[in-house]
């Protein structure tokens, strides 16, 4: 059923709904799996697939062959350590040892787990880890290496935090605490990412020597999540904001959705985004680094939801009420636009501009915000510089108009010669071709041209007099 | 591996040390270089001072005024800050920027003085009409100058920066971009002269044009560092691409804004924030601008606005600064949002003293 709200946010955006629907009509995916080819452990990985991660499966499954199941396996490993380090029903005494041998599990056929809480909602991933763990082993080698390696991390670094008591109450504590925790549960996700693609040559190997370049993609998706889950986690007893951010703006966390704390609620909103807003640069900068289109979507779409939302959760006090997400026609057009970095780029110059809309000086921030967004429009600059000379400026109306650069353009009117010189040299071979089997079989060129020279166009009479002999004699 | 040893000053002169931009590096000066003897060449030297610094008043278009007092403060650093202020008379422009720069390298070059350091602006680069997005130094000064003060400051450069190892001195010059803070005569005053009469409502322009602005105690840091810099180069160094003399550089905190944000944040470090926004558009502003300066030359009053003014609020102009902190070690002391906080913070306590003094 459709509300009615939401008729009427697609009534005033008709370019979101046109979106949706040339998603859902035109999308081709630039890869596809075939599932008839698949095992039938494979496929049933794929279905969990598509039950754990709303936003990851489809941009998953359209990854090139080379990578499209090694990350599809290691984002269900990580769900599945994350299933164990969420339930808060198994104990401490259970939980630690799992989640820091979980590498060697990944090693052990056959293994499952029905230890989690009937509540846990990827409960039945675990009780089929077997399915995931067959698959696995016949990754190749290197991606093995790769995924098990940060499985151990983050594993190792999750038990961590699940034997800090003082985490467990209050929360984290400092920004550095908050920015160890991101890197745990996202950092390392964008590290073992990189080294995939890395690995399969599909991303610059500079990449790897620029840790904090893929710690900032998890970074930035991470904490763009832990502020617009404010409420859901609270509800659940969490708190990822960091107490040396909130407790600048009040005394008690849980305090921010009374109405008398409106102002410190949506100042506290503005420094948590200025903090995650000091990553976007970077991952600008990430996105340089890949080499290919599958790649680059997979990348690059979790980025510009993240800006999105960003933009959409600054300064809202609908964050502290109730989950906040930006529209399916938005996502969908959002979608659209990824094609290269100077799109996505156009995509965050966009939602900075929405950010800088709503920054008030009321804000103790308001300076600080207006700099990190003007950091990441100097860095936008400074890969693609605003042209000067009217040459360049030529040059971007082209590319802006058709999407071509100047040399791809005049590629392809280079490619349209081509194809005129083709066609008339084939109309050429299959005229002579024509006309020399006719001069085997006796046509006479010569008399026709003679004729023609003469000036007679007509076709000769037949020899005889009467054009129609037999007539008589019927 | 342990810090690098920071280069002792020993010896320096700050002319024009009494003026806005000089006192503050004299008076970090004398905190970062305990061990150095400050000098101050200035036409007025009865402000601005502290204790233990050497003040000779004296004009650096005389050489024999330049001489003498080179003669006894006998530096090994020069660091000339003098700048006009903005709207004067072109006269007194070449006279100073051109002139003065001129005397005082000739004397400085020929006393045997071991670095110059030279103020230069980040305007030289300004044509007047075009924006400047993420501007470095590879850009060309432009053929039609934007007004003297940028011109004779772009002459006063180049003749610095030719001096550059004539007879064993190295020279920089620092090319800084918006000025303000503590001491500040032309930004912060002017902001708050605007909120006096109450203009905070309007803005030029639709703001999407970042800006940078430096707080003038990065920008003293950025002559000491160069000091260091040019004195701790060996003495048979040859020219290269990571020598550091004889090499202009952009100073600015490093953090363009978007150019209305940064007024209003002043505004509301002095505890106001307009209810509402005008925004005039750009090409309007400009027309405003001409007209405002009409009517000053009929009445014979300076006018509020001029297109120079609407023209500055309105465009793109930042810098890249990479260049200065690779080969300079240059990084703000000091950030944007606090330079903001205690340069207010200085005026409103001036303001408490200024009172109180009428009330006794």
């Amino acid at each position: 059923m459709v509300k009615p709200s939401t008729l009427l946010h697609y009534a005033s955006h008709p370019n979101q709904l046109r979106a949706i629907v040339q998603w859902k009509v035109w999308h081709n995916p630039l890869h596809e799996r075939v599932p008839e080819r698949e095992t039938v452990s494979l496929r049933r990985c794929f279905e969990f697939l598509d039950l754990t991660s709303r936003s990851f499966s489809a941009v998953i499954q359209e990854l090139c062959p080379e990578l499209c199941v090694s990350v599809a396996l290691f984002y269900l490993i990580l769900r599945g350590l994350d299933t164990i380090e969420d339930d808060m029903t198994i104990a401490l005494a259970e939980k630690e040892p799992l989640l820091r041998s979980f590498d060697e599990i990944l090693g052990q056929e056959g293994w499952t787990y029905n230890g989690n809480g009937p509540n846990e909602k990827d409960r039945q991933l675990c009780v089929e880890f077997n399915v995931v763990i067959k698959e696995f082993s016949v990754l190749p080698e290197n991606h093995k290496a790769i995924i098990k390696d940060i499985t151990k991390k983050m594993g190792n670094g999750m038990a961590d935090y699940a034997n800090n008591a003082e985490h467990n109450v209050n929360g984290v504590n400092t920004i550095a605490d908050y920015d160890l925790y991101c890197h745990y549960v996202a950092g390392l996700v964008g590290e073992g990412l990189t080294r995939l693609f890395v690995a399969s040559e599909k991303a610059n190997k500079a990449l790897l020597d620029r840790p904090h370049l893929s710690n900032a993609m998890g970074m930035f998706l991470q904490k763009t999540n832990i502020i617009r889950d404010y409420a859901e986690d609270l509800a659940d007893g969490r708190r990822f904001w960091p107490k040396e951010i909130w407790s600048k703006y009040i005394t008690n966390y849980s305090d921010f959705p009374k109405p008398e704390n409106k102002d410190a609620a949506l100042n506290c909103i503005s420094d948590m985004c200025l903090n995650a807003l000091g990553h976007a640069d970077e991952c600008l900068f990430y996105l340089a680094g890949i080499k290919e289109q599958s790649v680059f979507n997979f990348a690059a779409i979790p980025q510009v939801m993240a800006i999105a939302t960003l933009a959409l959760v600054f300064r809202n006090e609908d964050v502290y009420h109730k989950n906040v997400k930006i529209a399916k026609g938005e996502a969908c057009e959002l979608m659209l636009e990824v094609g290269n970095l100077r799109t996505v780029a156009a995509v965050f110059r966009k939602y900075l501009k929405v950010i800088h809309k709503k920054n008030t000086p009321k804000d103790p921030n308001f300076l600080k915000i207006s700099a990190a967004c003007g950091k990441v429009e100097q860095f936008i600059e400074s890969i693609f510089p605003t042209p000067k000379t009217s040459e360049e400026i030529a040059t971007r109306r082209q590319l802006d108009a058709t999407g071509e650069t100047s040399e791809e353009a005049a590629m392809a009117k280079k490619e349209v010669f081509l194809l005129i010189g083709a066609l008339v040299a084939t109309l050429t071979a299959i005229s002579a071709l024509m006309i020399f089997c006719a001069w085997l079989m006796g046509a006479r060129f010569d008399i026709a041209i003679k004729e023609i020279m003469g000036g007679n166009l007509r076709p000769p009479a037949p020899p005889g007099g009467s054009i129609l002999p037999g007539h008589a004699e019927l | 591996m342990a810090a690098p040893k920071k280069q002792p000053l020993h010896n320096v002169l700050v002319v024009g040390g009494c003026g806005f931009l000089g006192h503050h590096v004299v008076k970090l000066l004398l905190q970062q270089h305990p061990e150095c003897n400050v000098s101050v060449m200035d036409l007025h030297t009865s402000f601005n001072n502290f204790p233990g610094v050497a003040y000779y008043p004296g004009d650096i278009t005389s050489r024999e005024q330049v001489d003498k007092i080179l003669a006894q403060s006998r530096p090994e650093v020069v660091i000339d800050t003098v700048s006009p202020v903005f709207g004067l008379g072109k006269e007194i422009y070449f006279r100073v920027n051109v002139d003065g720069t001129r005397t005082l390298l000739d004397a400085s070059t020929d006393k045997g003085v071991r670095a110059f350091v030279y103020t230069s602006s980040a305007s030289v680069v300004f044509d007047g009409v075009n924006d400047m997005r993420n501007v470095n130094e590879s850009a060309p000064i432009p053929v039609v100058p934007m007004d003297a003060y940028n011109e004779t400051k772009a002459i006063g450069e180049r003749m610095v920066l030719d001096a550059n190892r004539k007879r064993g001195m190295l020279t920089v010059s620092l090319r800084l971009s918006g000025l303000f803070g503590p001491g500040d005569r032309q930004a912060l005053p002017g902001m708050f002269q605007a909120l006096e009469r109450g203009q905070t409502k309007f803005q030029l322009g639709d703001n999407s044009n970042l800006a940078d602005f430096t707080y003038i105690v990065n920008a003293a840091y950025a002559h000491i560092l160069a000091a260091e810099k040019l004195l701790g180069m060996p003495v048979d160094l040859e020219k290269a691409s990571t020598t550091v003399d004889g090499e202009a550089y952009f100073i600015t905190n490093g953090e363009p804004v978007f150019f209305w944000d940064f007024v209003r944040a002043v505004w509301a470090a002095k505890g106001h924030v307009a209810p509402y926004t005008i925004a005039l558009p750009k090409l309007l502003s400009h027309y405003a601008g001409g007209a405002s300066e009409l009517v000053g030359w009929l009445t014979g009053k300076e006018p509020s606005l001029t297109r120079m003014k609407v023209k500055l609020s309105t465009c793109q102009r930042y810098f890249d600064i990479r260049k200065a902190k690779t080969m300079l070690g240059y990084a703000p002391l000091i950030s944007l949002h606090q330079g903001v906080l205690d340069g207010v913070a200085w005026f409103v306590e001036q303001e408490k003293k200024e009172s109180e003094k009428k009330e006794q």
